[in-house]
């Protein structure tokens, strides 16, 4: 792999990295709707 | 002279290994005693250094001729600590028989147990307050403080290293050691030893290095930002659990990988908000703190001159040294960004709580507001995206070990 295949695959990975984030904040507000329903 | 020498087979050793390897045993024993008296002093962390000090002290010292496992009738130089290249089941149950720290090192580090143990502990001493009452900030501000994570890989593949080495050093970057610790066992078993030394001696020089980066990057007025309009939220422990079993549930259904890791640290959270107090005191202070204790000593212990020795070990410490630098500027910026979004109503400096290590940069964050504006209490308001940094870490640990092993 050279410099510039490996930096466009670690900035997939980061990218990756910012979708399950943002996931992670869809669940929060989810279970914060939930619980305070509850 | 020989026969005086046969009777001390430690300090024979040394004419019958190479001369550089008797030196760097030497400048180890040094360091050794360095890593203890700085652990002592409370310049790096003690609850890891100092184990890890004394480890190297005494490894490098009691080093002499013996048996060789795999074949009797030969010698070899080792010690009575552990033999970590060890193969074949026969070997394993031979060295089980003969290395006294041999059991726990096949039975919980060789495996990642013991990340997994610091990780339940952390768990349950964790304060899900701020991050759960704040996520999109936390998350916001965790995300950039893995810049390091991002571009040392780039930068180890320059330098040399396959994929998976390249991988296991950009987790450096996490600034986790259990993260760190487990991605090398599975990355880069080869490096796992100067990878994880490397990690663990940096993340203890956190605490007296980052204040120089804060001071470099941040003017006095922005590090002295109270906070004080915004905030804590209150968070019932029902919302609590109930976020931490969805969110290990998902995140393991995702990365399955990083699933022991996930599964250790939210059963700590669940079992804190639980209330389960014998739980707590058992994870917090047996678990915890013998994991931690174990995990200093046996990586001391790990650290021999062959090591030191390996033309890597310069690279590691230039790249481990990138990876938690470019880490530290990444929360910082995210840190600058939050503060002119909110209007100059949040601290910058809880940006750099972002690269996780918990919780020495949100305590590193406090200390510095706190000296530019004693009436700044950001504490509370760091451990937000400290946590977050611990969720963002792991996640980039498991895409990076899921999408590496599959190349």
């Amino acid at each position: 792999m050279g410099v510039w295949d490996a930096f466009k695959f670690a900035a997939n990975i980061y990218l990756s990295g910012i979708v399950i984030t943002f996931v992670i904040w869809l669940l929060i507000v989810a279970v914060g709707q939930f619980t305070k329903k509850g | 002279m020989d026969s005086f020498l046969n009777i001390f087979p430690g300090i024979l050793s040394f004419s019958q290994m190479p001369s550089e390897m008797a030196i760097a045993r030497i400048i180890l024993i040094g360091l050794g005693f360095l890593i203890l008296y700085m652990g002592c002093k409370d310049i790096l962390e003690p609850l890891i250094m100092v184990p890890m000090g004394v480890g190297i002290c005494l490894v490098n010292a009691g080093i002499f001729m013996m048996p060789d496992l795999a074949d009797p009738a030969k010698q070899k130089l080792g010690t009575m600590f552990l033999d970590s290249m060890v193969n074949t089941p026969t070997d394993h149950i031979n060295a089980l028989q003969v290395y006294f720290l041999q059991p726990i090192y096949a039975l919980s580090f060789s495996n990642g147990l013991i990340a997994c143990m610091v990780f339940l502990g952390i768990g349950a001493i964790t304060e899900l307050d701020f991050f759960i009452g704040n996520p999109k900030l936390s998350l916001m501000l965790a995300i950039p403080a893995e810049l390091g994570t991002f571009l040392t890989f780039p930068l180890a593949i320059a330098m040399g290293f396959s994929t998976k080495e390249s991988a296991a050093i950009a987790v450096i970057g996490t600034a986790d050691g259990p993260m760190v610790l487990f991605s090398s066992l599975l990355l880069a078993k080869n490096l796992f030893v100067p990878i994880s030394i490397i990690s663990y001696i940096y993340l203890s020089i956190v605490y007296s290095g980052y204040p120089y980066l804060i001071k470099a990057l941040v003017p006095q007025k922005l590090r002295g930002i109270p906070m004080k309009e915004m905030k804590i939220v209150k968070v019932s422990s029902g919302e609590k659990i109930a976020f931490s079993i969805v969110t290990g549930t998902v995140l393991s259904l995702l990365l399955p990988v990083a699933a022991p890791l996930f599964v250790s640290f939210f059963l700590g959270v669940i079992i804190k908000e639980s209330k389960i107090n014998r739980y707590i005191r058992f994870a917090d202070e047996v678990l915890l703190t013998g994991a931690t204790l174990f995990l200093g000593f046996l990586l001391g212990c790990l650290l021999s001159a062959d090591i030191v020795v390996n033309p890597q070990m310069f690279k590691l410490i230039v790249l481990g040294f990138a990876a938690l630098f470019l880490s530290g500027v990444g929360g910082l910026l995210g840190g600058y960004v939050a503060c002119w979004i909110s209007r100059g109503k949040i601290n910058p400096l809880i940006g750099i709580a972002g690269v996780s290590c918990v919780p020495s940069t949100a305590k590193v964050a406090h200390k510095c507001a706190n000296a530019a504006n004693e009436e700044a209490f950001i504490l509370p308001y760091a451990m937000g995206p400290n946590i977050a940094g611990v969720i963002t870490s792991a996640i980039l640990m498991a895409i990076y070990v899921t999408k590496v092993q599959v190349l």
